[in-house]
């Protein structure tokens, strides 16, 4: 595995004349994973964006998983990213079943992984029902699920825990100790500093847009 | 990774599944579409040779500007959530032009299918040369389709999604053109080739544009 | 005997008795054979309406009471009366065609019945659209009672708007003079009709209230932090899930049954449509009535099966 998985080195990003973000340095290392905090419109979920290449940054550089942030080269490592946003990625009138086996086709897995995944976040009862019939925490559970089948090096998760049960917390730690032992890496924002402090290494703070270490009890 | 073709129709059959969901098409844009048809007599008067005359024009125009709901029914479905996803599954944007559409098409192509015989009842235009009308028709479904896709590949992460009408409707005048020109020309006995060369001209050249502007446009819309 | 069977078959005998006597009366004067056509296009005009006024009750007495059987009743109701409005724009073409040379006149009973069939077209729509179920009744009602409210002066504006083109000088159906048998014909079909009214609506009645089962079913595991749906996440040796997926299989396979014999009956259509000049009166009557009990069968067939349908569905949940 590459050795960091992600490095940025002065990234900023600016929508229209509005910095978002200014001059970030940030490293994950293999096997590392790394939590993110910061208020409200500090730039959290566009430095996600920024990491899992889907937002080209306006200045500075940086790598993802060998990959530079404008090369060409970084369409072919994006299948090895795993996402997982605030606002679900399911279409709504797709069953949760349908959604997974989508992600299982593109991504050729095998079929039977669809049923395993579904199985093992705890949605095979509930594997025939629309998205939109699901409550937010079970979206979530199937997000969990494509990551389970996809198996991506990088994790970036946003805001993972909000509104999750115990069971589905429990899940994000699996996910992550999963990553882990592959030698993947991840990056996870979160409010719920109680939740996260136990599954991340080190903290990385953004106010305004800039960085700020911490270093994680 | 999976192949172009597996994409494309992995992409054109979740299209179609949602719409055999939601109806949005079959139960809401044709019904709407039928009123249309309905209602213009009402406005310009009944007599059978005025429809007669206007019944083919109409049929065309409302095609046209009912057929591109359909086309921007998929931004509701496509939200950047769902980009970031299959951007990040690694789907060539060509193929997601492609099953984009041809699900577009294959609704479109429904769509003229079932309000043709509406306006063939309330209209009656006693038109001639079913065989050219049917290679016609299915020429305009995917005329529509790629531009009214490519409008709403352009406009996607845009809020309004009264944009994309407006960008397809005046760029949709040659497809008109070559349609109302076609079933007049079958009419009056005119050639009709050029027009459907036209047609099919235009269809290829709006498939190379989607395919070829995909990936930029993906990259550009955020 | 439950009471559903006592139903079905009076509405299978009346409809048979009603057949025979439409068929075996003698000619009308003026129309000749033709006028059996009335026979069931009339009564479908009469359900339409019949329906329409019942979905503006269900959707008062819903607003009035907050009981979701009155919601039932309206949106049940309404969806059999789209059925015989198609029905009977279908057969006012046919009657046209035979008649006047034309499959559209701008008369204004059918200009007035194919605006009755987009708006509950559109309630029907609406419906489907709006995910939560109290909601749903609420807003429908107040559509079922808009719609119905309109409609007289949708009535009046094309009356109005026709009388100063031209009158109407030509022949309407239900607006000739009757003699008795032929009275007696209408009748004995009215009254067969109103049953199959009844026997539809039970049945869509019955679906709704399947839907409703199921969707507070889904409901309860909802509200329930780790209901029967969603359990707990499996971490250890996950095995590969054998599940039954005969189901959505055989639903895929009616599906496209279904689309297959759309194809096929929409295919006849436009045969004996385009062969319409060359078709005889008896042909005529034959062509009506046999789009009537074609489309009242494919009806029945896809009630039936959706009630099958949801009904697993609520035991797979229950």
């Amino acid at each position: 595995m590459i050795d960091p998985l992600l490095y940025l080195r002065a990234v900023g990003v600016r929508l229209g004349d509005t910095p978002i973000l200014r001059g970030v340095d940030l490293r994950v290392g293999a096997g590392e994973v790394v939590g993110l905090v910061g208020a409200n419109g500090s730039g959290k979920t566009t430095l996600l964006r920024v990491a899992a290449t889907l937002l080209v940054p306006t200045s500075g550089e940086g790598e993802v998983l060998g990959a530079g942030l404008t090369d060409e080269a970084r369409y072919a490592i994006r299948s090895r990213i795993g996402l997982i946003g605030h606002t679900p990625a399911l279409y709504q009138n797709l069953t949760l079943e349908e959604n997974t086996r989508f992600v299982a086709q593109l991504m050729g897995a095998e079929p039977g992984s669809v049923g395993a995944a579904l199985d093992q976040v705890g949605l095979a009862g509930a594997r025939h029902r629309r998205a939109i019939q699901c409550s937010h925490g079970m979206q979530r559970r199937a997000e969990f699920a494509r990551l389970l089948i996809s198996n991506p090096d990088l994790v970036l998760l946003d805001e993972a825990h909000a509104g999750l049960d115990r069971h589905a917390a429990d899940l994000v730690a699996f996910i992550l100790q999963g990553v882990r032992s592959r030698g993947g890496g991840a990056m996870l924002v979160s409010h719920e500093h109680n939740r996260m402090a136990p599954l991340v290494d080190r903290v990385v703070e953004l106010r305004n847009g800039a960085v700020g270490h911490w270093e994680a009890e | 990774m999976t192949g172009f073709w597996t994409q494309a129709a992995e992409m054109a059959r979740k299209d179609l599944r949602t719409e055999v969901r939601t109806g949005e098409v079959f139960l809401i844009t044709i019904p709407f579409g039928a009123v249309a048809l309905m209602l213009i007599p009402l406005a310009v008067g009944t007599d059978t040779p005025l429809l007669r005359n206007i019944g083919p024009g109409m049929f065309w125009v409302v095609v046209l500007l009912f057929g591109v709901l359909v086309a921007t029914r998929q931004s509701g479905v496509e939200g950047t959530p769902q980009q970031d996803l299959l951007s990040l599954l690694g789907i060539d944007p060509a193929a997601q032009f492609t099953g984009r559409a041809g699900a577009t098409t294959l609704l479109l192509l429904a769509f003229e299918l079932v309000l043709g015989p509406v306006a063939l009842a309330l209209y009656d235009p006693q038109p001639k040369g079913w065989p050219w009308i049917a290679l016609l028709v299915p020429l305009v479904a995917a005329g529509l389709g790629l531009l009214g896709t490519l409008a709403a590949t352009i406009a996607s992460s845009i809020a309004s999604s009264a944009l994309v009408p407006l960008l397809v409707a005046p760029l949709s005048v040659p497809i008109l053109l070559a349609a109302t020109q076609t079933m007049d020309g079958l009419r009056y006995g005119n050639t009709i080739l050029g027009w459907i060369l036209l047609l099919v001209t235009m269809d290829l050249l709006l498939a190379v544009a989607g395919v070829l502007s995909a990936r930029p446009l993906q990259e550009a819309s955020r | 005997m439950t009471k559903n069977r006592v139903f079905e078959i009076s509405a299978v005998t009346t409809m048979v008795t009603a057949l025979v006597i439409a068929l075996s009366i003698g000619k009308e004067q003026t129309m000749g054979n033709l006028a059996r056509v009335l026979f069931v296009h009339v009564p479908s005009a009469w359900l339409a309406y019949l329906a329409f006024g019942v979905t503006l009750a269900g959707s008062i007495l819903y607003l009035a009471k907050k009981d979701l059987k009155w919601d039932r009743l309206a949106a049940s109701s309404a969806e059999v009366g789209v059925f015989f409005t198609a029905l009977t724009i279908a057969l006012g073409m046919i009657w046209g065609r035979s008649t006047w040379g034309v499959w559209w006149t701008w008369d204004a009973r059918l200009v007035l019945t194919a605006v009755m069939l987009f708006v509950y077209l559109g309630y029907l729509a609406l419906r489907r659209s709006i995910p939560d179920r109290i909601a749903r009744a609420r807003r429908s009602a107040w559509l079922g009672i808009l719609g119905i409210v309109q409609i007289p002066i949708v009535h009046f504006s094309v009356i109005w708007w026709r009388t100063l083109h031209q009158p109407p000088t030509i022949l309407r159906p239900g607006s000739m003079e009757m003699d008795p048998p032929f009275r007696a014909a209408l009748f004995a079909a009215l009254f067969a009709y109103t049953i199959v009214y009844v026997v539809l609506m039970r049945r869509r009645i019955e679906l709704s209230q399947l839907e409703d089962r199921f969707e507070e079913i889904v409901a309860a595991e909802e509200r329930a932090v780790a209901g029967e749906a969603v359990t707990a996440p499996r971490y250890e040796g996950s095995t590969e899930m054998v599940w039954d997926d005969a189901a959505p299989v055989r639903d895929r396979r009616a599906t496209f049954v279904a689309v297959a014999i759309g194809l096929v009956l929409a295919a006849a259509v436009a045969a004996v449509s385009s062969q319409a000049t060359s078709l005889s009166n008896w042909g005529w009557v034959a062509y009506a009535y046999t789009v009537t009990y074609a489309a009242m069968l494919a009806y029945v067939t896809w009630l039936v099966w959706r009630i099958h349908t949801t009904r697993r569905r609520v035991e797979e949940v229950q």
